[in-house]
């Protein structure tokens, strides 16, 4: 069953095509990432998806609904947007009851569940506090707390952990993995590519408006399929033809000094076996592996697909 | 955390209250040297002339309303409890219970120009203990 | 266009609204300015008792002039400001109270800027600064639209209706001509009539507001459209009939019939209003839901 279903859509603006013939759909139910460099579509998708823009052409939708009705999907679909703000003369908690309210709860309800969406971003002694008075990361907590209100049943978080310290990072990581848990489609968009690699399920790459790939994380990074070992020293020959030479290895290839990218069939073996029997194969002729990560960095396919190219 | 509403109040009453104070401590100093001259002008006009000693008890209270105006605007800045929202409710208070004395006892001074002194009090008393409520944490 | 309106929902949006507005600078201000700009006008229009009383030398020679001056120069600054026929420049200075006539004349070509300066910002800000991305998943635009044009509406009345109330204590209580009914009921009418002719100004500011991403554009089509609008038909239009003539394509060309002695006027003219807000209305939630937010 999908979540979004995202069918040929382009956004034009005045001087620039944002998005271009888009087509992809999100399944239900997983963490998936979206990425692509600045200036790519993202924040625009994104904002198609949840009916802020109107799309030049393609529809989108989202729980079998299409977003021109976006109303339809009240309380099941929520987004953290990238540049909103919140209203400056009100106290952020007031404002959160505001939206809760507007979820259908009463006002005391909506006083509870504000609270605790506060408590939950780390934010309980912030309630009182006017938005214009927050720090960066304090606003954007509070724009994660608004969107993780009620039952969503698909969230939408572009950047949510821009410019937050490595403490509320990981808190609001953590706090994505207990909603994927309870059933939630979550869409992240992030330029952390490590987080991206670990939390997601696949992602969809954007460049200059267009969809580069839509694929299993597994899939772009071959984590299945391939591991890199680094080592202080290159390896001999000798150490190379051993390597090669154990059961399920394709093949053995240098992309750095002291670094190899080991090609496995995993087929009959696990990744594990073969990596420990690789291991203890090596650790006799005094090459101990420093470092040993499946598959390609996912950063690494990104820069390759997007040409690393920076936006002027 | 302090509202632009709250600012945007404060200094209104710096301006109400400075030009208030002003004027009215003018017209203590000067009362006594200009009573006779304006009794005599009433009398000729056939309308009645208030007493110098309700002229200047006018006139104090008009001071006491421009103090209390200043210094609740000081408090509305700091978001203070007692000297933004109570003193403010008191020059609220103090300036309508004034201006109901002043019709009964000298309704020949009221001017249509007045009616801002009666509304700007009904303003404050509002915000104060509607909008503005929550936010005197000090 | 897709109206799911939400009486909950609008309720929701109008009181967030109006507490918001009131809380900031821009709100306050507006606030006490209208009420100045309302009284200071009041204080115009009785200002004639006054310096009649200070002039006579005692009540009955007081009423006398003033009734003199109100035959002899009342139907020449009628007819110069509104154009209104003898029988309905008789009725609104022989027939009702005067004074409060000229007050309500003024009232009533004070309101639309008065609506603007309210209403300029009601989406226009929030637009720009994205922060109706919180609301938009959560409720239809047609309520958000919906609810903040009524907190304008609602807010603005009130504005105007303490000034009236403020205008009908100091009337009763300092001019001596006319009996409190006459004034409290013609102040009345005139309430009922600032009521309706607010409605299509308020309306047509919140279709201006939907439109632009800042405030400060919003509030410069809307206070400056008017008074070009107010030079073209009104000043240039005593010379050139067909500029005169425009001005009855927008409410203001029928702000005085809410004023008219004849009820079937009255009614035409509530109707007009009402035709005007449905209109504005219409233009402004159609651009509001099509537009990128």
């Amino acid at each position: 069953m999908t979540a979004i279903a995202i069918q040929q859509v382009t956004k034009k603006f005045p001087r620039t095509k944002a998005c271009d013939e888009i087509t992809f759909d999100v399944p239900r139910g997983g963490i998936y990432g979206l990425l692509g460099p600045n200036g790519a579509g993202k924040t625009t998708l994104f904002s198609i998806i949840a009916g802020f823009l109107r799309a030049t052409s393609g529809e989108v939708e989202v729980l079998g609904c299409n977003t021109r009705r976006i109303s339809d999907l009240r309380g099941r679909l929520t987004i953290l947007p990238q540049d909103a703000k919140f209203a400056a003369n009100m106290p952020v908690i007031e404002q959160i009851v505001f939206f809760s309210q507007l979820n259908g709860r009463t006002r005391a309800e909506a006083e509870k569940e504000a609270a605790d969406a506060l408590a939950k971003v780390g934010l309980s002694e912030s309630g009182a506090a006017s938005a214009s008075t927050l720090s960066h990361g304090m606003y954007k907590r509070v724009g994660i707390a608004q969107a993780f209100l009620g039952k969503p049943e698909v969230i939408l978080l572009d950047e949510p952990t821009a410019g937050l310290d490595p403490a509320s990072a990981q808190a609001i990581r953590d706090l994505i993995q207990e909603l994927h848990s309870s059933g939630v489609t979550l869409v992240v968009s992030s330029h952390n590519l490590a987080e991206i690699q670990k939390m997601c399920e696949a992602v969809a790459i954007l460049d200059k408006g267009k969809l580069v790939t839509w694929s299993k994380v597994k899939d772009l990074t071959q984590a299945d399929k391939m591991q890199r070992m680094t080592f202080a020293r290159d390896l001999s020959d000798a150490e190379r033809a051993a390597v090669a030479a154990v059961e399920g290895v394709r093949g053995i290839e240098q992309d750095g000094p002291g670094s190899y990218r080991i090609a496995m069939d995993a087929s009959s073996r696990t990744l594990e076996q073969m990596s420990a029997e690789i291991v203890g194969k090596l650790v006799t002729t005094g090459a101990v592996p420093r470092s040993v990560e499946d598959g390609v960095a996912l950063e690494t396919k990104y820069l390759e697909m997007t040409a690393g190219k920076v936006k002027a | 955390m302090r509202p632009g509403g709250l600012t945007a109040l404060s200094i209104f009453n710096f301006v109400f209250g400075g030009i208030a104070g002003l004027l009215n401590l003018i017209s203590l100093a000067t009362l006594s040297a200009f009573y006779d001259k304006f009794a005599e002008q009433a009398q000729r006009q056939g309308t009645p002339m208030p007493s110098i000693g309700l002229l200047y008890a006018l006139a104090i209270i008009a001071i006491v309303r421009a103090a209390l105006l200043v210094t609740s605007g000081i408090g509305y800045l700091g978001t203070r409890k007692l000297i933004g929202r109570w003193f403010g409710n008191a020059y609220a208070v103090l300036a309508l219970g004034s201006i109901f004395f002043e019709i009964s006892q000298a309704p020949q001074q009221i001017s249509p120009f007045n009616l801002v002194e009666f509304v700007y009090p009904l303003i404050t008393l509002f915000l104060l203990n509607t909008v503005f409520r929550k936010d005197f944490t000090r | 266009m897709s109206l799911h309106v939400r009486t909950e929902h609008l309720k929701l949006v109008s009181g967030t609204y109006m507490r918001t507005s009131l809380r900031s600078g821009a709100g306050v201000i507006f606030l006490v300015l209208s009420m100045i700009v309302g009284l200071v006008l009041a204080g115009i229009a009785t200002l004639p008792v006054e310096t009649l009383q200070l002039a006579a030398k005692n009540g009955q020679s007081a009423q006398m002039a003033f009734n003199e001056a109100v035959a002899k120069f009342g139907p020449g600054v009628i007819e110069y400001f509104t154009n209104a026929s003898p029988d309905t420049a008789k009725y609104w200075l022989a027939d009702q109270p005067a004074l409060m006539s000229l007050f309500l004349i003024m009232m009533l070509a004070f309101l639309p800027f008065l609506a603007s300066l309210a209403g300029f910002n009601q989406t226009s800000g929030d637009i720009g600064s994205k922060g109706l991305r919180y609301l938009l998943l959560r409720t239809e635009r047609a309520n958000i639209f919906l609810g903040r044009m009524v907190a304008t509406y609602v807010f603005t009345l009130a504005v105007v209706t303490v000034i009236f109330a403020v205008v009908a204590v100091y009337t009763v209580a300092k001019v001596p001509y006319y009996g409190t009914g006459e004034v409290l009921w013609w102040l009345l009418r005139g309430w009922f009539a600032s009521a309706m002719f607010l409605l299509p100004w308020v309306a047509l500011t919140a279709w201006v507001s939907a439109m632009m991403e800042f405030p400060f554009l919003s509030l410069l089509i809307s206070e400056l459209g008017l008074v070009l609008w107010i030079v073209i038909t009104y000043v240039m239009g005593k010379n050139v009939d067909e500029l005169h003539n425009a001005a009855y394509a927008t409410p203001w060309g029928y702000k005085l019939w809410l004023l008219d002695p004849n009820p079937g006027m009255v009614l035409a003219g509530v109707a007009v209003m009402v035709a005007f807000t449905g209109v504005f209305t219409w233009l402004g939630l159609r651009h509001f839901d099509k537009r990128d937010l």
